[in-house]
């Protein structure tokens, strides 16, 4: 039999360095909403209001809202890299959670949850102002309220165990906007912020099979297929096992990765 | 009666041409309620073997025991009876004094009213209170220092491995700590102090352990190392030791 006592009492820890970084998100969380509002307007604007005119489909703007929830989860990696490679230059306040009464790894999976936490607040909050933007175009009653859900918090976990894999990655905060212009925004931009892997599939069938190997195009397709489960978008059922493999790939090798570069027990 | 004891634990950076020997087969016990100090130039491996037996890096090889059995057979175990205090004070900026050392004490299992109390008795006895709604960004070295220590000590550690608490410290600060490892030391705790300023060694310690180029070149007393070089003090002692290794 297992014995789970060790567990009851590593949870004890776990528990308060994710409160603990609760605490301090919470702080700082209006900030960060109105950065992602910026951001959600402008791009329902243009896709909704301005687009239409240049000859795309008047339903752009409800199309969009699967990709900016996506796209608000994934942006928080760029801040969440600058904040772990500014401390691992810096007061290395990771050294003091390194020794707290937990195994090492443990300390890697609260980053991942607290990170997570986080995105899924952050892309939480896109619904309620797609909502006020496109009124009746947003309908709530079609979406399907479980399946999105489920994406949030894939999507969140997937940002997190991706994000800590590219940290893993950075060596300096020189090289942040390098990380940004050869990593992200590739990623971002061919993971379908503004089309679907159909219509991809239709205009470039290689690079929508190559996509298939991006675990962003599942957050936003995903997401679609919630928001709109009329469209032809890739089924929630596959989008969430596929996220579910990358983000564990993704973390155990970020760990790997991170125990060997810091020389952590 | 032996609290921790390190068998031959040895440490290497790097492969091949570039392999850098930090630690060679290095041996010793702390005891029960004893202050320890290893001396060392800097480089001598005093942070690197610190910060091993804290279980931050792990050792090349060799074993640590705490109590007769191996810290790797269960490390979270081990964590909660020790405390390290880091050279570099790594406080969380973002929160005041009281909260850091609040949360440490969450963070070491304390309910959150044994934290809290806790957090109030540290910053009583580290005279802490004008700054405990400060943010640590704004303390002094020393203030800052103090800090460290109090979040060391919340979880009440058997073994404090204290990092050169003093560097770059004013006299009265150093004073302070002094009293404070002194008090740590009545009242049964261990203390593994690495420094690098002979006379502080001196002052405070029960045994004292030269590390050179990552070796222990002896452990004995003070009184004993004065005695056996004949010297009035162990400033005189260490410089005839390491000029006779030719370190200087």
């Amino acid at each position: 039999m297992i014995n789970m006592q060790p567990w009851k009492e590593y949870s004890s820890t776990f528990c308060s360095l994710v409160r603990q970084d609760m605490f301090l998100f919470s702080r700082n969380i209006h900030n960060v909403l109105i950065d992602r509002f910026i951001f959600v307007t402008a791009q329902i604007t243009i896709a909704n209001w301005i687009l239409p005119y240049f000859g795309l489909t008047a339903n752009f703007g409800p199309f969009m809202i699967g990709s900016l929830i996506a796209t608000s989860c994934l942006f928080e990696i760029t801040p969440f890299i600058a904040h772990f490679i500014s401390d691992l230059s810096g007061d290395r306040k990771i050294n003091y959670e390194m020794i707290l009464p937990i195994p090492t790894w443990l300390v890697f999976i609260k980053i991942m949850v607290s990170f997570a936490l986080r995105a899924l607040v952050i892309g939480t909050a896109v619904i309620p102002v797609a909502k006020i933007l496109l009124r009746e175009q947003f309908v709530l009653s079609s979406v399907s309220w479980p399946s999105l859900v489920l994406m949030l918090i894939m999507t969140s976990i997937l940002t997190a165990a991706f994000g800590l894999l590219v940290t893993s990655f950075t060596r300096g905060m020189h090289v942040l906007s390098s990380i940004w212009a050869r990593c992200i925004f590739p990623l971002w931009i061919f993971g379908g912020f503004q089309f679907s892997w159909a219509a991809l599939n239709n205009a470039l069938p290689w690079l929508s099979y190559v996509s298939l190997f991006n675990p962003i195009f599942y957050t936003t397709e995903g997401f679609r297929a919630a928001i709109l489960p009329e469209g032809n978008f890739i089924a929630v059922k596959i989008c969430v096992p596929v996220l579910i493999c990358f983000s564990l790939v993704c973390a155990v090798v970020a760990i790997m990765r991170f125990k060997r570069r810091l020389d952590f027990v | 009666m032996i609290l921790v004891e390190l068998k031959k634990i040895s440490k290497a950076y790097g492969h091949g041409n570039n392999k850098n020997q930090v630690l060679n087969n290095v041996s010793l016990a702390i005891h029960k309620g004893e202050v320890l100090s290893l001396l060392g130039i800097n480089g001598a491996g005093k942070t690197t073997l610190s910060t091993i037996i804290a279980t931050l890096h792990p050792p090349s090889s060799g074993d640590i025991l705490y109590e007769g059995r191996s810290i790797y057979e269960d490390i979270p175990g081990y964590r909660l009876r020790i405390g390290l205090c880091p050279q570099h004070p790594n406080l969380n900026s973002q929160i005041t004094v009281e909260q850091n050392l609040y949360y440490a004490g969450l963070a070491y299992r304390l309910s959150p009213v044994q934290s809290r109390d806790r957090a109030q008795e540290l910053i009583k006895t580290f005279s802490l209170t004008k700054h405990a709604h400060s943010r640590p960004l704004i303390l002094s070295g020393g203030y800052k220092q103090r800090v460290m220590l109090a979040r060391t000590l919340m979880h009440r550690p058997e073994l404090i491995i204290l990092d050169e608490p003093t560097v770059g410290l004013d006299p009265q600060i150093r004073y302070d700590l002094w009293e404070c490892i002194n008090a740590l030391r009545n009242a049964g705790t261990s203390v593994l102090l690495t420094t690098h300023y002979i006379e502080e060694a001196e002052k405070l310690s029960d045994r004292v352990c030269v590390l050179d180029k990552g070796v222990i070149k002896l452990i004995d007393t003070p009184e004993n190392l004065k005695k056996n070089f004949s010297k009035n003090n162990l400033e005189s002692v260490f410089l005839e030791l390491t000029r006779e290794e030719g370190v200087l």
